[in-house]
This record gives structure tokens, C-alpha cells and sequence, in this order.
């Protein structure tokens, strides 16, 4: 099993007649057969893409939801530039394609705002936007994590940051563990979801036997997620844990590469929230380097 | 400073425009200091490749423990 997707998710491309578009459409592709199903474009509809590697093609639609009715696509990724990129969201969430992926970075934080509202409403999920997408081993890859990483397994990874998200990856790959399902939620202060839900998910799915979580300064979703995780506890759902907060060394009003890295208000703070996670029964590595064996030593017990 | 480290785990970067990047940047300035470059994810193998046939003292790592070790043990001399 993995989470939100597998072998028969279809995917749509928001954005696939640009160079990124495209160039990562090609890897999805190359992928084990990623189910690309087409992609948009308001002035392309009716026109074809076809990949520089091997020739497939795919149709060019003029809006999501004339590409969701003709291909039965239940995704979306998106690869448009900032400034369109909330509006690309919301022809999604109108369309209600169920699992909308926001690659872009830079979507204005005010834009983001109007979506998460529209979000709440809706039938559909988002994940990002600045993130690096999703990824179940040998069954599909939406976004732009690198496919050579990964191998099938029983770790679900969920991240705020992108390299970390590979990190984690590689090195629970290097462990011998593999991988359920890889997410990244994306490095922005207002994003279409967080921890909570994606450690929710992972708890529930039997393939997933340990999970690794990944955060970083600024914000309170890993106080957040840390109560969630005692609160179930408390239940009796618990899986073995292995986690890192970047930006330790971060002074205090500093962004830290990601909009949403920043200690303000004397909030946000790295030791805090390694200090909550620990409270959850997660053992957080001190090393960005050491977390596969970190989660290895971990389930060695 | 003393030495430099790139670290570069690839998804929408790849890795061979990194390398030739190090490379034009090496050569602009006449780096005198040592450089490690570790590479990793999209396009990995070409990335590496291009540094390999540079024929420039560029130090290679393999993961990031790798690096950091390579790297100071550069800088320390």
C-alpha cells in the first residue's frame, strides 16, 4: 500500500508546454510508466505535447476541466510561474480533481490565503506549493523528486523541505528500508497541508511501518504534529519514529531559503521543537546525514 | 576562508548543470582553496562525469557525512 498515490493515479500537467513542464513530465514518464494523461493550456487546447526522449504524446486541453472529463485524470501537478500559480490552483479545486500538487515557489503569500479558504470548501487536497511533490516507489511520481533514489518499502516520509525530503529518501533507501510513499508539504507558511494530515494518513496505512519527519524553524506544525502524535498514542496507534529540524544555527528574524523557515516573535525555534518532537516518542538526529540510521537504530530497538 | 563545500541533492536542480557551473566558476576565479563537491539525484551520473573530465582539482564525495569528513580533513591539511 502507500498514500495519496499509486499505479493508477492519472495525472494532468498544469503547465506541461514549458521547459520544467516538460522536462520533469518526461522523468514522471520514464518513472515505471507514471500515468501522464495530458496537460493544460488556455491558448494550446487541441494542440499535442510530445516528449524529446521518446516521442510519446499527450494532448494539450484548454482548461482542467475539459482534461479531467476527457482522460479521467484524479490529479493534477503544477508547474506555472508564481503569478498564476494561485489561479492554476483554483481551476483545480473547480474542476474538484481530488489531489492537486503545487510545485511552483514564490506563489504570493495573500494569493495563498484566498486558496486555502477556497481549500477548506472543496473536495480536492494540495499539496505545496514550493514542494517537491509526491512519490510511491515503482508506482508513480508526480513533481520533481528524483526517481533513482527510491526503493519499495516501509517508511513514509514527510518533509518541509525538498533536499531533506531526498535525504531522508536516500539514506532509508542506503538503510535497506525503502520507502511506502515520500511527501513533501513545501517550505511555505500557508501550504494546502501539513503534517498532521500526511502523519495521519501513514498511521492508518498497514505497508507503513515507520515514519520520518522531517521540519524545520518557523511556524508551530511540528508542536502541532508532535500533540497529535501523543494524543494517538493515547489510543493505541503508534509507529516507530526518526525525525530533524533544520536551522538550528538560524538567528532569530532570519529567513532561511524557504518563506516560511523564519524565527519571529521568539517563536519557531529549533530547540522547542526538536523538544516536542522527543516528547513524541520521536528520535530526532542531530545530523542531517544520520537520519536513515537514526530510524534504523530506532527500529533495532 | 579556508575551503568550500557544495553539497547538492538534485530534483528540479540537475546535477550536470550544477557541475558545469563549479567548473566556469573554478576557472573564472583560479580557485586556491580546496573545493569538495558532493552530487546526488537528477542526472547524477552525468553531473559526476563532468567534474571527473574536468581535469580540476574538484574533491568528489559521496554522501554528506562524506563530505563534511573530506572537507575538513582538506581544510586541516
Amino acid at each position: 500500500m502507500s498514500i495519496l498515490v499509486n499505479k493508477d493515479t492519472r495525472v494532468l500537467v498544469q503547465g506541461l508546454t514549458g521547459k520544467t513542464g516538460t522536462f520533469h513530465t518526461e522523468q514522471a514518464l520514464a518513472y515505471y510508466g507514471t500515468k501522464m494523461v495530458g496537460g493544460t493550456h488556455p491558448k494550446k487546447g487541441g494542440e499535442t505535447w510530445s516528449s524529446g526522449v521518446d516521442g510519446t504524446e499527450l494532448p494539450i486541453f484548454a482548461s482542467v476541466a475539459e482534461g479531467k472529463e476527457r482522460t479521467g485524470a484524479n490529479a493534477s501537478v503544477i508547474y506555472v510561474p508564481p503569478a498564476g500559480a494561485a489561479a492554476a490552483i483554483e481551476e483545480a479545486i473547480d474542476a474538484e480533481i481530488p489531489l492537486i500538487v503545487c510545485i511552483t515557489e514564490g506563489v504570493p503569500v495573500l494569493d495563498m490565503v484566498r486558496v486555502k479558504a477556497k481549500l477548506d470548501k472543496s473536495k480536492s487536497r494540495l499539496i505545496g506549493p514550493n514542494c517537491p511533490g509526491v512519490l510511491t516507489p515503482e508506482e508513480c511520481k508526480i513533481g520533481i523528486m528524483p526517481g533513482s533514489i527510491f526503493s519499495k518499502g516501509s517508511v513514509g516520509i514527510v518533509s518541509r523541505s525538498g533536499t531533506l525530503t531526498y535525504e531522508a529518501v536516500f539514506q532509508t533507501t542506503n538503510e535497506g528500508l525503502g520507502q511506502t510513499t515520500a511527501v513533501g508539504i513545501g517550505g511555505d507558511p500557508v501550504k494546502g497541508t501539513e503534517f498532521i494530515d500526511m502523519l495521519e494518513m501513514f498511521l492508518a496505512d498497514e505497508a507503513t511501518k515507520s515514519i520520518v519527519m522531517i521540519g524545520e524553524i518557523g511556524g508551530s506544525a511540528e508542536e502541532d504534529a508532535a500533540q497529535f502524535l501523543i494524543d494517538e498514542a493515547k489510543r493505541g496507534r503508534k509507529k516507530p519514529m526518526a525525525g530533524f529540524i533544520a536551522g538550528r544555527t538560524a538567528p532569530p528574524g532570519r529567513t532561511m531559503g524557504h518563506a516560511g523557515a523564519v524565527i519571529s516573535g521568539g517563536k519557531g525555534g529549533a530547540e522547542e521543537k526538536i523538544a516536542a518532537m522527543e516528547a513524541a516518542g520521536i528520535c530526532v538526529s542531530a545530523s542531517p546525514a544520520r537520519i536513515g540510521a537514526t530510524l534504523a537504530e530506532v527500529l533495532k530497538g | 576562508m579556508k575551503g568550500i563545500l557544495v553539497n547538492i541533492f538534485g530534483g528540479i536542480m540537475r546535477c550536470d548543470v550544477i557541475a558545469e557551473g563549479v567548473i566556469a566558476a573554478v576557472k573564472e576565479v583560479g580557485l586556491q582553496v580546496p573545493l569538495v563537491v558532493r552530487l546526488e539525484g537528477t542526472n547524477v551520473k552525468e553531473g559526476k562525469a563532468i567534474l571527473d573530465q574536468s581535469g580540476l582539482n574538484v574533491i568528489s564525495a559521496d554522501d554528506l557525512d562524506d563530505a563534511a569528513q573530506k572537507i575538513v580533513k582538506a581544510v586541516q591539511g
